[in-house]
């Protein structure tokens, strides 16, 4: 056996060229603590005393779970960065642009979905990179460079997903003086929960977001409800949109592809004004041609480093952060106080009565945990249908529309100019209806499964979660009384069913996505396969011509609709995988509060419950307070 | 200089070696551009092969993604490993059953044919010389370094390099990556 003279030659780009060896640190850490610029937010000393506040009053009651979550809101926001996370769908070019930012080419990108850790880069005067377990412990330390990726992508994971943070520090001044951390997410909209939760704690604590969305695709469904319940509705306090891959658009209808972008934002924004409160501006990352002149406005990477430096310094910063930060602790209140009532229904009944109640609530606990796996499975399930469902209807489509234009060029005079000037507009019309078509029966099937998904939560959480037979979601259900619920009980009624509601919403969205919310196809970016037929055929006799031509079109027509559908099962996916996410981070957060319920009634003394009503009302003061903050 | 591994003669015995016809390819299966590697501190030679299918037009062969790797060691050839990547996690979103690519790619249409092999066999010498430098301590120059590079750059079928990144990071980055 021959001994290598040389193992790490491949290791090396260059024949000479060795890795860089890692520099020590410069100075003490009390002089580099030193020089660190201050862009740490003033939360001013109401809010600060207010949180305080609230983590006292959720300690003082044994939620301390909550107390250290709003504890946790604080910490975040009073960090000294400004951390802007990076998301969009897989293979968006998220990992592309974060390299370009930053000017290394250190973040793996291909086709091939590669980023499953979440990935912080800051600014360090060592180039290095740590890798976090999600326990926060070290677990090694390598050279910021492509190749210290290895074994740490899920392609190299061997099916397993590794989670977990690397911490990227490099030496980039831009990053340095304005204290920013950028965050590169894996990609929104997989089914896998672990990393939809990673996705979401780092969009949950983050200053900013850059959503990126691909020029031949833009702003699906799954983007709308991606922005509106991660970014939106946690108030993340800045957001920019950047237009990746412009450049695999036609030169002629770039300019197009950015107005129906802003167009559709607009759209949006005029329809729910109150959660679409800010513009969200429109960046294209790239050097790109253009028709348009004034695009050259938006376009290119200072630009965004630009934008991305003033957020820091921006004005509005303070108030922005603020309302983010009572939205979030608001949050926390709600499952407080919801938690509360919970248990004062517990301590109200006699010791006989409530340790059955405690016993039959912790069993159907179980019962819930389990439903809610085999609701995830079905929810899988129904994706994979859909999908399947989706392949069946493209493949019909592909058979009709080749038939169809079979028979056009079979009656046309001149076949050559049919081939040349007809069929490529012809093809485009086609596919537009084709993608109207399969855009309205994606659109029924995820209506109909979203709405099962709803009410199989629904059911399963007032029979496994909520004991009481005389909830309020029952009282609101059935209004036989003709009496309006009072605020407290919608109240409840919203925390309650959080659950359902998210799906109802996702519900609601894709019975509105009329207007063109789930853009299967991308009409602009298809091809019409033109170039393959060869020249010498239009030497042929016309009957040749046309009958050469109709063996292209069976070719070039399945081929072509293929390709334009290649990534929608992805996006069908993304919108199944929202669902479920949302409603798991929601699941998570309720069963911890019922676990903390049944501990603290087990604990309690029958007619314990009076000083409880006492803490509620003091918890509904807070919210009232973070909610004057809001508004 | 003596030439020690014969990288294309090896590529050809592989077409008939029992082990290869043992692995029950699917049919229609051709060499793509052989990867060099390092498993277990040993040298070793990765052939993917992959799916052409010609449309009776020039330059119109479409390509379809890697289906199977073979890895042999080297000198010896000896068989290590056959991977069929339909069943990898990490090609679980490439659709094999759809091409991807068409040879020839835009960067070699200006080449005649001779031109074109006369520039694999150097690319295939190349990587003759590279294991000799590596197994035997044989003289390499900076200049063979960056010809190989030049030449797997060039040759490479674009739409291929993703999946070749993926079946060895290293030799992607040191020879294939823009």
């Amino acid at each position: 056996m021959e001994k290598l003279k040389d193992p790490d030659f491949f290791k090396r780009k260059t024949y000479e060229g060795q890795a860089e060896a890692v520099r020590p640190r410069a100075g003490t850490p009390q002089e580099r603590k030193a020089k660190q610029p201050e862009v740490r937010v003033d939360l001013g000393e109401p809010l600060s005393e207010l949180i305080s506040r609230t983590s006292a009053e959720l300690a003082g009651e044994g939620q301390k779970r909550l107390a250290a979550a709003v504890e946790a809101v604080r910490r975040e926001a009073g960090k000294n960065s400004f951390t802007v996370a990076v998301v969009g769908e897989f293979n968006s070019g998220k990992s592309t642009l974060v390299n370009r930012l930053i000017e290394r080419d250190i973040l793996p990108t291909g086709l091939l979905p590669t980023t499953a850790l979440m990935t912080r880069i800051r600014y360090s005067g060592n180039e290095t990179m740590t890798i976090f377990d999600t326990a926060g412990t070290r677990k090694g330390i390598r050279p910021a460079e492509r190749s210290s990726w290895e074994g740490l992508t899920a392609e190299n994971f061997g099916g397993k997903d590794p989670v977990g943070t690397v911490l990227v520090g490099i030496r980039s001044p831009w990053l340095g003086k304005s204290r920013l951390e950028i965050v590169d997410t894996p990609g929104v909209g997989d089914l896998e929960e672990r990393r939809a939760k990673v996705v979401s704690d780092a969009i949950f604590a983050s200053d900013a977001a850059i959503i990126t969305t691909r020029a031949t695709q833009p702003l699906g469904l799954s983007e709308k409800l991606f922005i509106e319940q991660r970014l939106l509705s946690h108030r993340t306090p800045f957001l920019m949109l950047a237009v990746t891959m412009l450049d695999d658009v036609p030169t002629e209808e770039r300019a197009g592809v950015i107005d129906y972008i802003r167009k559709k934002l607009e759209l949006w924004r005029q329809e729910d004004p109150e959660k679409w409160r800010a513009q969200i501006p429109v960046v294209i990352p790239y050097e790109t041609e253009t028709t348009d002149e004034s695009l050259k406005s938006v376009m290119g990477l200072e630009n965004i480093r630009r934008v991305l430096s003033s957020w820091v310094t921006d004005p509005e910063r303070v108030r922005l952060t603020r309302e983010w930060v009572a939205s979030r602790a608001a949050e926390y209140v709600d499952l407080g106080i919801l938690a509360l009532r919970e248990k004062q229904a517990l301590l109200a009944a006699d010791e006989e009565k409530r340790q059955e109640l405690i016993a039959q609530k912790e069993e159907k606990l179980e019962d819930a945990a389990r439903q809610w796996e085999s609701m995830r499975l079905e929810m899988m399930k129904r994706c994979g249908d859909c999908c399947e469902m989706f392949r069946k209807r493209a493949g019909e489509y592909a058979s009709t529309v080749t038939e169809r234009l079979q028979y056009e060029v079979s009656h046309s005079g001149n076949p050559r100019k049919w081939w040349l000037e007809d069929y490529p507009y012809r093809l485009k019309v086609e596919l537009a209806s084709m993608a109207s078509g399969l855009e309205n029966a994606a659109t029924k099937r995820i209506t109909e499964d979203a709405r099962w998904f709803n009410t199989s939560m629904e059911q399963s959480f007032k029979t496994h979660v909520l004991v009481n037979q005389d909830t309020i979601v029952d009282k609101i259900a059935t209004p036989d009384t003709g009496e309006m619920p009072e605020l407290e009980d919608l109240d409840r009624q919203r925390v309650a069913a959080r659950v359902g509601t998210t799906v109802l919403t996702i519900a609601g969205y894709a019975i509105c996505a009329s207007m063109g919310a789930l853009p299967i196809l991308a009409t602009m970016g298809i091809g019409t396969g033109a170039s393959v037929v060869s020249e010498k055929i239009f030497k042929s006799k016309v009957e040749k011509q046309r009958e050469a031509l109709k063996e292209a079109l069976a070719r070039n027509v399945p081929l072509t609709i293929e390709e334009a559908v290649a990534d929608s099962e992805q996006r069908l996916q993304s919108v199944y995988g929202d669902m479920i996410g949302a409603a798991r981070t929601q699941e998570d957060a309720w069963m911890q509060t019922q676990r903390e319920i049944i501990r603290g009634a087990d604990n309690g003394k029958p007619g314990a419950d009076s000083g409880i009503k006492q803490q509620i009302e003091r918890l509904m003061e807070l919210k009232s307070s973070y909610e004057a903050v809001i508004s | 200089m003596e030439k020690k591994t014969d990288i294309k003669k090896i590529l050809k015995t592989m077409k008939t070696s029992p082990f290869v016809l043992g692995c029950g390819m699917e049919p229609g299966v051709g060499q793509g551009l052989p990867v060099l590697t390092v498993r277990g501190g040993r040298l070793c030679l990765m052939v993917p092969y992959l799916k052409y299918k010609k449309t009776g037009k020039p330059d119109a062969t479409l390509v379809y993604p890697i289906m199977y790797t073979v890895t042999v060691t080297l000198p010896e050839s000896a068989p290590v490993s056959f991977e069929d990547l339909r069943f990898e996690s990490a090609f679980r979103l490439v659709d094999f059953t759809k091409p991807i690519g068409t040879f020839r790619h835009d960067a070699i249409k200006k080449y005649t044919k001779d031109e074109y092999f006369a520039m694999k066999d150097e690319l295939l010498e190349l990587y003759g010389r590279t294991a000799d430098m590596l197994l035997y301590g044989d003289e390499y120059s900076e200049r063979d370094d960056r010809r190989m590079r030049e030449l797997l750059r060039l040759l490479t079928e674009p739409s291929l390099k993703p999946i070749y990144a993926v079946l060895d990071r290293d030799f992607f980055e040191k020879y294939m990556e823009a």
